[in-house]
């Protein structure tokens, strides 16, 4: 359905491209989700901004590689252009909830016009439809809130009006990055369901962007783990939350908050990812890890099976379970 | 720790004036809630979203005008302080906001923003000593201090998050309202930051109200928890046991939907809480009769009081 090829994302205002991404490659299929997980900064939103063909141009750009939505190419066409071709089918729900609702806009007429962009001008009842979108998120009083402002509402408010307006266009496949960070927890287990449905019944694929690995473990069926630009580990999500393999998978189940350890000090991963300009041969997270040897420290490191459809780029990868 | 009171809030009131359909609306966002923090102390909060957790840690500060009740700082009530006397408040109970990118100016380069509140009270002595205290601050977020050049566009969700920690450092305040402020980070990155706040407040008494919706994270760090429905603050009471033996069903709902970091122990369907209730036009009795399982006669028509249960845990439940 959905598949990336090599993406390879960079910062074009310099003298020399500087890669944010590098050959980030993934397939995805009907009806399935997929969690991505990865440190802060490592490139999830650009590597989804990408996929939407919503990069902005003049700073930010795809060097290498493709996207292609039910085998057809779709990496340079503008969002206009897409729907022109009819391969409008991706929707987003973008990780800051101001960053895309237009702040003078009553959320009613916001969702109603995602869902004219969809039908091309010509809808019946669309005050109905947006409506029934907010009762489908759980907006409470949601003929009411139609004529609400965004600043009006609270952040898990916001974040679901951004859910609806994702959803308002049935897609066949959806984007979602980090879309319940602003939950609580009944209501964010009611969305993670909604999509689980969505998936079985309507065959949308996800791509499921989250730091929460409660979450991924409760919705996702494989697993991606980003670190530095790169994927550095994918297997489905039993296999990965049972037998991490690449240091970096293993180091952040070691930090997981555990209300039942209040005494035990938190253990994050010593050091620091490297920023884009420091990036150089050899792994990423070599200077971090404590298994590296020579071998990580020059050349690219290729992808190593460990078992059907579990793989990581390390070379050294952990062998006892966790 | 401490057991010097910081900061007391007393029946703080706060409500929005809302049009829809032509009808006027009184939004009670937060409704007669009380609690005190110590010096030194972690007081969570949790609830429900749209509960009015972000208003409440904006009403203490007036950055939303409450419509009553009293907070008391420093022997002074700030509800009551305009002017010099109001910024000076701000700069001691500092801020972190829920949506980063709404809050960081978009034309201001990070270095501005950090050093806002320094620059406001002419507190840097020189222009190397602001570049240097900017350069730490942002190191102590797990930042490197190239970022001070750079606008909040250039930055990732997470690191625009931890850029608006590293404002209400800078200096560093008595009290700290942080809301949702690890919410886009990754775990190792918030095991960081989280280890900074224990940190500080361990070394210089620093006070934290922590608004989450991740509680394991609030479960960990915070001494005590609040948990807000509606408005109101149902349940109050020391971390562990609290977490162990909640005793609000609202608490207790909300603590067995936390997703379990293990593929195996799928919550699945069948926890839903059933329809939200109304925020315009509240029903008589208790604001969570609707969704209870236990609610019966009195719960429809009178609200229960906050009562101490057992030792220093308060619910306010009529059937506890
Ligand atoms: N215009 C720019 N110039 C330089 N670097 C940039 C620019 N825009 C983004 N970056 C960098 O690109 C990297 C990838 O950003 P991205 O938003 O994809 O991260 P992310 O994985 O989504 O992180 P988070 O989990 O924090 O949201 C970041 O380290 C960011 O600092
Ligand atoms: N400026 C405003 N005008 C009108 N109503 C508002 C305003 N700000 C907040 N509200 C309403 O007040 C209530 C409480 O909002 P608040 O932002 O405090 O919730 P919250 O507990 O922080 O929720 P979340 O967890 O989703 O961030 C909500 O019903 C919201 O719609
Ligand atoms: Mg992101
Ligand atoms: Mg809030």
């Amino acid at each position: 359905m959905l598949s990336v090829q090599d993406l390879t994302v960079s910062v074009i205002t310099g003298k020399t491209p500087l890669d944010i991404t590098r050959n980030v490659s993934f397939e995805l299929n009907k009806g399935e989700i997929l969690g991505v997980v990865g440190e802060s900064g490592c490139g999830k939103s650009m590597t989804a901004l990408a996929i939407m063909g919503l990069l902005p141009k003049t700073t930010i750009a795809v060097r290498s590689g493709r996207v292609l939505l039910d085998d057809q190419e779709i990496t340079h066409l503008e969002p206009h252009q897409r729907v022109d071709a009819g391969l409008s089918g991706i929707s987003m729900i973008f990780q800051e909830p101001m960053t895309s609702l237009n702040p003078v806009m009553q959320i009613g007429d916001q969702i109603i016009e995602a869902l004219l962009v969809h039908d091309r001008g010509n809808m019946r009842a669309p005050a109905a439809r947006a409506k029934k979108l907010l009762d489908l998120v759980h907006i409470p009083d949601a003929a009411m809130q139609l004529k609400a402002y965004p600043h009006e509402l609270s952040g898990g408010m916001r974040q679901r009006v951004m859910i609806a307006i994702a959803l308002a266009c049935n897609p066949q496949v959806l984007i979602a990055d980090e879309p319940t960070t602003a939950l609580d927890v009944t209501i964010q287990a009611e969305i993670l369901s909604l999509l689980k449905e969505l998936c079985e019944e309507l065959s949308m694929a996800v791509l499921f962007i989250t730091h929460n690995l409660g979450v991924v473990a409760q919705l996702a069926d494989r697993v991606s783990v980003m670190y530095a630009g790169q994927i550095v580990e994918t297997a489905s999500v039993e296999v990965l939350f049972e037998h991490p393999v690449h240091p970096y998978t293993h180091g952040l189940f070691s930090c997981l908050p555990d209300p039942t350890k209040r005494s035990e000090p938190l253990q994050p991963i010593p050091g620091q990812a490297p920023l884009i300009t420091e990036i150089t041969d050899g792994c990423a997270f070599a200077p971090r890890c404590k298994f590296k040897t020579s071998a990580c420290l020059s050349g690219s490191i290729d992808w190593t099976g460990i078992s059907n459809g579990h793989k990581t780029r390390c070379h050294h990868p952990l062998k006892e379970q966790k | 720790m401490s057991s010097e009171t910081i900061l007391d809030v007393a029946g703080l009131r706060t409500t929005f004036h809302v049009k829809r359909a032509n009808k006027k609306y009184a939004l009670k966002a937060v409704d007669n809630v009380s609690f005190h923090l110590d010096k030194g102390e972690i007081l969570g909060f949790v609830g429900e979203t749209g509960c009015g957790k972000t208003t409440v840690g904006r009403s203490i500060i007036k950055l939303t005008k409450p419509e009553g009740g009293v907070v008391t700082f420093g022997g002074n009530n700030i509800l009551n302080l305009t002017g010099r006397r109001l910024r000076e408040v701000r700069l001691k109970v500092r801020m972190v906001f829920q949506d980063p990118y709404a809050s960081l100016n978009p034309r201001r380069r990070i270095a501005d923003s950090v050093a806002e509140a320094g620059d406001i009270h002419k507190l840097f002595n020189s222009p190397q000593d602001r570049l240097k205290q900017i350069a730490e601050t942002l190191k102590r977020v797990g930042l490197d201090p190239s970022f001070a050049d750079r606008f909040p566009h250039e930055l990732s969700g997470g690191q625009r998050q931890r850029v608006g920690i590293a404002r209400a450092l800078l200096p560093i305040p008595g009290i700290i309202i942080a809301d949702e402020p690890v919410s886009a980070l990754d775990v190792s990155i918030q095991a960081q930051i989280l280890n900074l706040l224990l940190d500080l407040r361990k070394r210089l008494n620093l006070a934290i109200i922590f608004i989450s919706h991740d509680l394991s994270v609030v479960g960990q760090i915070c001494d005590r928890i609040a948990v807000m429905y509606l408005g109101r603050v149902v349940e109050i009471g020391e971390a562990e046991e609290l977490f162990n033996r909640p005793l609000h069903p609202y608490t207790q709902a909300l603590i067995h939907a936390v997703p379990k970091p293990n593929p195996r122990l799928r919550i699945g369907k069948g926890m839903a809480l059933g329809e939200p209730p109304s925020r315009f036009e509240l029903k008589p009795g208790c604001t969570y009769a609707d969704r209870c399982p236990l609610a019966e006669g009195v719960c429809l028509t009178d609200v229960p009081e906050i009562k101490t249960v057992k030792n220093a845990q308060m619910a306010a439940c009529h059937k506890l």
